[in-house]
C-alpha cells in the first residue's frame, strides 16, 4: 500500500517537473553550500567572488530577474528594477529604478550580491562604489542563454546547469522540425518605427535574429553590419518579406497600421495578409522561456508544421 | 487756406506730458520752421502733425479733416515725413528705397504703374540722384543718404512735407544747400512745410516763418525778423548769445 | 526683367535638385526604371519612387520653401537678417505640443497636427503678450518669442527626464526634435500645400509693406503701412509657413536663416523679389538636405536637422565674414 503511493506520488512529481509553463527546478543535491566561495567571471570578463551562498538579492535587468525565479531563488530576492515584470510575482518585491537605478534604495536593501546588464553610464562602477558585489549579466542572443543559466546557477548555488540543459531540449525540439523545410519564407520582425524615417530590426548577433533562423526563416536584414540595425521603408519594399512581425503590446503599431503604410500595401506579407504578432514577453530578453519563445516563432513562419 | 493745422495739441509719452496745447497752422507753398531749445517737445510736435503720436488733447486738421479719422494709407498720399534715421542692414539701391515713397499707391500685390515709376524718377532728378540711383544706400556717405530719404519722401507726392533735424549729417555748404533746395521745392510743387531745425540762423535763412517752442508750449510764430530779437533770444536761450544783422536778416551769434 | 531671370535660374535649381532626389535613395533604381515609374509601372520600383520618394521630396520642398519664406518675412519685420522663422515661438509651441502627444501615446497622424496647432497657439500667445503694453512693437514680439522659447524649452526638458514611460518613446521624440522628412502621405502633403501656398500667397501681398520697413516702424507708418495690422499679417503668415513646416519635419534649423539672408546679398532687398526667390532657393536647399540625409550614411539615416546645420552654419560664418561687417 504505501509503496504505491510512493510510486503514485513519484510519477506525480515526475509529470510536474516536466511540465512546460514556468519552469522552476529545485536546488539538486550537487550543488550545495560548499560550491562557495565562488570565483565567476561574468559577461564583462569581470572576476566576481561570490563569497557564501547569497541571502539577499538584488536585480537589476528583467531577463535575470525571471532566470533568478527559473532557478528557484526567487524567495532571495529582494529588488528588482521597474522592467521586471516576469514571473508576476517578481513585480511585487522593491523597485530599484528603471532606466536610471536609484543607489540609495539598491544600499537600502542591504543585498549580497547584485546582477546587472550592461550600463553605459557608470552604473556599475557606482554600485561597486557603494562596496556592493556586482555580477554583469546581459544575455543578447540564444547562445548566451545557456551561459546566463550556469552563471546564475553558480552565484546563488543552483543547478543552472540542468535549467540550461531542459532550455536547450525544448530549442533542439524546434530546430529539429524546421531543420527540413523547403522554403525558409523572408520575414520582417520590427522594433520600432515610431519615426517613420528611421525604421529599426533585428540583425546578426540579437536573439530575434536567431529566433528567426531557429523558427525556419530568413531574416530580411540578416547580413545587416549590426544587431539592430536601422532600414529604409524602400529596403523593406524591395526585399519583400512574407511575414511581418510584430510585438503585441501597447507601443507597437497594429497589423491593420502596418498594412496601411503609404506604399506597403504591395509587399507580400500585406498582400496575404501575414502580418503578425507574437507576445512582447517572449521576444523582449532572452529569458528562461527562450524554448518556448522558440516555439512561438516557430508556429508564426511554419504554422504547417504545428497543425 | 491753411493745409495743416495743429489746434491746441497736448500729447506726451505715458504719464509724461511733452506738449501743453501747442498750436500751429502751416499752408500751402508754406516753410514754418520749428525751433527751441532741446527737450522742448519740437520732435514731438511734429510727430503729432505726422499722425505718429496722437494728441491727448486738441486735433490735427488736414484740409479740414481731422487726421486722427484718416487711415494710414491715406495719410501717407497727403503727409511725408522724412526719417530721422535712415540707416538699415539691407542693400537696398536708392531707386529702391525712393521707390519706397510709393508704397501707399502701389496696388495690391505691389505693382507699380507708369505714374509710380515717373514719381520715381522726378524725385531722383530733382535730388541730383541720377548717378548715384543704383548704387546701394548702405554705400553712400551720410549726405548722400540724407538726399536719398528726402527723394524718397518727395515720391510720396504729398501736399505736405514733413523734417525732423535734416541736416544733421550735413558739412555747412551742404546745410545751407539742402535747405535752399527744401524750400525751392515747396515753392515749385506748392507744398507745406514744417522743418524741425536746432540752427537758428539755418531756419532764418530757409523758413518763411519760425516757430518757438519753450517746455511744450508755443510762446511765439512769426517772421524770423520779428521772432529773433534779443530779448527771446535772452528769455529763451539765456546769456551767451546776440543777434546781429547781416544784409537785413537777423543772425544769431554766440558772445565771446 | 531681372527678377524673371532670377526666378527662372532658381527654378530650374529646384527641378534639378528634386530630379536628384528622386533619382537617388537607398535602394538604387536606374534613371529608365524611375522614368517608367513616374509614368505608372506596375513593379516594386515603380511603388518606391512613387510612393515613397516622390512624396518625400516634394514633402522636403515644400518645407524648405516655407521655413525660407516664413524667414525672410520675419527678417523684414525685425529689419534684422539675423532672425529665423522660430523667433516667434512657432517651434516651441509645437515641440510642446508634439512631445506633449507623443508622451500621451497619440498615433503617428495626430503628432503633426498637435504640432501646426500648437505653432499657431504659441504665435497667438507671443502676439497677445506682445500687445500688453499698447501696441505690437516688433521688440515686444520677439522678447515675447524668446520668454516662450525659453519656458517651453524648460517644460519639455522637465516632461523628457520625469516619465520613464517616455523613454521608450524617445526615439520618436528625438527624430521629431532633430528634424526629418519622414515618409508623408499624399493627404498630409495635399493639407500642408494648401496651408503653404495660402502662407506664400499671404508673403506675397505682404512683400512691398515689408520693404516699408527698411527705416523702422515708425517710417514705415509715414509711408502708408498700418505697423500693427502688418505685423499680426506677418505673425499669421509665418505661423501658418512654419507651422506646416514643423508639421511635415519637426524642427529644421538654419534654412529660414540662411536662404533669405545670403539670396539678399544676391539680388537685393526688395521683397516682391526676395520672397519667391527665398521659396524657390530653400525648397532646393532642404529637397539636396534631405537627399544626403538618406545616402551619406546608407542605410541609415541622418537627421535632416543635423545636415541643415552643418552646412549652414559654416556657409552662415562665410557670408558674415565675406560682408565684413559685425551684424547685431
Amino acid at each position: 500500500m504505501r509503496s504505491r503511493v510512493v510510486v503514485f506520488l513519484a510519477v506525480l512529481l515526475l509529470t510536474l517537473a516536466s511540465c512546460g509553463g514556468a519552469v522552476t527546478i529545485s536546488p539538486s543535491p550537487s550543488v550545495t553550500a560548499s560550491s562557495f566561495p565562488a570565483t565567476l567571471s561574468d559577461f564583462q570578463n569581470r572576476s566576481v567572488t561570490v563569497p557564501a551562498r547569497p541571502e539577499r538579492l538584488v536585480s537589476i535587468g528583467p531577463s535575470i530577474t525571471a532566470f533568478l525565479f527559473a532557478l528557484g531563488a526567487g524567495p532571495r530576492v529582494v529588488g528588482v528594477d521597474d522592467f521586471s515584470d516576469e514571473p508576476a510575482e517578481a513585480a511585487t518585491r522593491e523597485h530599484v529604478g528603471g532606466i536610471k537605478v536609484n543607489f540609495e534604495k539598491v544600499v537600502a536593501l542591504k543585498p549580497d550580491l547584485v546582477f546587472s546588464v550592461k550600463f553605459s553610464d557608470g552604473t556599475i562602477e557606482k554600485l561597486q562604489a557603494a562596496s556592493l558585489n556586482v555580477l554583469v549579466v546581459d544575455p543578447q542572443s540564444v547562445s548566451d542563454v545557456a551561459k546566463t543559466a550556469t552563471l546564475l546557477g553558480k552565484a546563488v548555488g543552483a543547478d543552472g546547469e540542468a535549467l540550461a540543459r531542459s532550455i536547450q531540449q525544448r530549442v533542439d525540439a524546434v530546430k529539429a522540425k524546421t531543420a527540413n523545410v523547403t522554403n525558409r519564407p523572408r520575414v520582417y520582425h520590427e522594433i520600432d518605427a515610431s519615426d517613420p524615417a528611421k525604421i529599426f530590426t533585428v540583425g546578426p548577433g540579437s536573439y530575434i535574429n536567431d529566433l528567426i533562423d531557429i523558427a525556419g526563416g530568413t531574416n530580411i536584414a540578416a547580413r545587416a553590419a549590426s544587431a539592430y540595425p536601422q532600414l529604409s521603408a524602400e529596403e523593406i519594399l524591395k526585399t519583400d518579406p512574407e511575414i511581418i512581425v510584430l510585438a503585441a503590446d501597447a507601443y507597437s503599431p497594429k497589423p491593420t497600421d502596418v498594412a496601411a503604410r503609404q506604399g506597403w500595401s504591395i509587399i507580400a506579407a500585406v498582400k496575404n495578409n501575414r502580418i503578425v504578432t507574437i507576445d512582447p514577453n517572449l521576444i523582449n530578453r532572452p529569458g528562461p522561456r527562450v524554448g518556448e519563445a522558440a516555439e512561438a516563432y516557430a508556429k508564426l513562419v511554419h504554422p504547417e508544421l504545428f497543425r | 487756406m491753411t493745409t495743416l493745422h495743429a489746434e491746441a495739441v497736448t500729447a506726451g509719452y505715458g504719464a509724461r506730458t511733452v506738449l501743453h496745447g501747442c498750436t500751429l497752422s502751416v499752408g500751402r507753398a508754406e516753410v514754418v520752421a520749428i525751433v527751441g531749445p532741446n527737450g522742448a517737445g519740437k520732435s514731438t510736435l511734429l510727430r503729432c502733425l505726422a499722425g505718429l503720436v496722437r494728441p491727448s488733447s486738441g486735433s490735427v486738421w488736414l484740409d479740414g479733416a481731422d487726421i486722427a479719422a484718416l487711415a494710414r494709407r491715406d495719410l501717407a498720399r497727403r503727409i511725408a515725413v522724412v526719417p530721422q534715421i535712415f540707416d538699415t542692414l539691407f542693400p537696398f539701391t536708392v531707386r529702391e528705397v525712393v521707390g519706397l515713397g510709393r508704397t501707399a499707391r502701389l496696388g495690391t500685390f505691389g505693382g507699380a504703374s507708369r505714374g509710380d515709376a515717373a514719381a520715381v524718377d522726378r524725385a531722383i532728378v530733382d535730388l541730383d540722384l541720377v548717378d548715384l540711383a543704383s548704387r546701394r544706400i548702405d554705400r553712400l556717405s551720410g549726405g548722400e543718404r540724407q538726399r536719398a530719404v528726402l527723394a524718397m519722401a518727395l515720391a510720396q507726392e504729398s501736399d505736405v512735407l514733413l523734417l525732423d533735424e535734416p541736416t544733421v549729417h550735413l558739412d555747412p555748404a551742404h546745410q545751407v544747400a539742402m535747405l535752399r533746395l527744401i524750400r525751392d521745392l515747396a515753392c515749385a510743387r506748392g507744398l507745406a512745410v514744417v522743418a524741425v531745425l536746432h540752427d537758428l540762423n539755418l531756419a532764418a535763412s530757409m523758413a518763411m516763418r519760425l516757430a518757438v517752442l519753450v517746455d511744450g508750449r508755443m510762446i511765439c510764430d512769426g517772421l524770423p525778423e520779428k521772432v529773433l530779437n534779443a530779448e527771446l533770444i535772452r528769455d529763451v536761450f539765456g546769456p551767451g548769445l546776440a543777434v546781429a544783422r547781416h544784409d537785413g536778416r537777423p543772425v544769431v551769434l554766440p558772445v565771446p | 526683367m531681372r527678377t524673371i531671370g532670377i526666378l527662372t535660374v532658381l527654378a530650374v535649381a529646384l527641378v534639378v535638385s528634386a530630379a536628384a532626389g528622386i533619382l537617388v535613395g537607398a535602394v538604387a533604381i536606374g534613371p529608365s526604371d524611375v522614368v517608367a515609374a513616374l509614368f505608372g509601372s506596375n513593379d516594386v520600383n515603380g511603388t518606391i519612387i512613387r510612393e515613397l520618394r516622390l512624396p518625400r521630396v516634394l514633402g522636403a520642398a515644400l518645407v524648405g520653401g516655407s521655413l525660407a519664406t516664413a524667414g525672410a518675412l520675419l527678417q523684414g519685420l525685425l529689419r534684422n537678417p539675423l532672425a529665423d522663422p522660430f523667433v516667434t515661438g512657432t517651434s516651441a509651441g509645437a515641440t510642446l505640443a508634439a512631445v506633449g502627444a507623443i508622451a500621451l501615446g497619440a498615433s503617428a497622424p495626430i503628432v503633426p497636427l498637435a504640432a501646426f496647432a500648437g505653432a499657431l497657439v504659441a504665435v497667438t500667445i507671443v502676439w497677445r503678450l506682445a500687445r500688453l503694453g499698447g501696441s505690437t512693437t516688433v521688440l515686444t514680439v520677439l522678447l515675447a518669442g524668446v520668454v516662450l522659447t525659453s519656458f517651453v524649452g524648460a517644460v519639455v526638458t522637465f516632461i523628457l527626464v520625469s516619465s520613464d514611460r517616455l523613454a521608450l518613446r524617445l526615439r520618436a521624440v528625438l527624430g521629431w526634435l532633430q528634424g526629418g522628412v519622414s515618409v508623408i502621405s499624399w493627404e498630409e502633403l495635399a493639407v500642408a500645400a494648401v496651408i503653404v501656398a495660402a502662407g506664400f500667397g499671404f508673403a506675397l501681398f505682404l512683400a512691398h509693406r515689408l520693404d516699408a520697413y527698411a527705416f523702422g516702424e515708425e517710417t514705415a507708418a509715414t509711408l502708408g503701412v498700418d505697423p500693427d495690422r502688418t505685423t499680426t499679417a506677418v505673425l499669421a503668415a509665418t505661423a501658418l509657413l512654419s507651422g506646416a513646416a514643423v508639421a511635415l519635419a519637426g524642427l529644421v534649423g538654419f534654412v529660414g536663416l540662411v536662404v533669405p539672408h545670403a539670396l539678399r546679398f544676391a539680388i537685393g532687398a526688395t521683397h516682391r523679389r526676395l520672397i519667391p526667390a527665398s521659396f524657390f532657393a530653400g525648397a532646393a536647399a532642404l529637397v539636396l538636405a534631405d537627399l544626403g540625409a538618406r545616402v551619406l550614411v546608407s542605410p541609415a539615416e541622418v537627421p535632416v536637422g543635423a545636415i541643415t546645420g552643418l552646412v549652414g552654419a559654416p556657409f552662415f560664418l562665410a557670408l558674415l565674414v565675406r560682408s565684413r561687417r559685425v551684424v547685431v
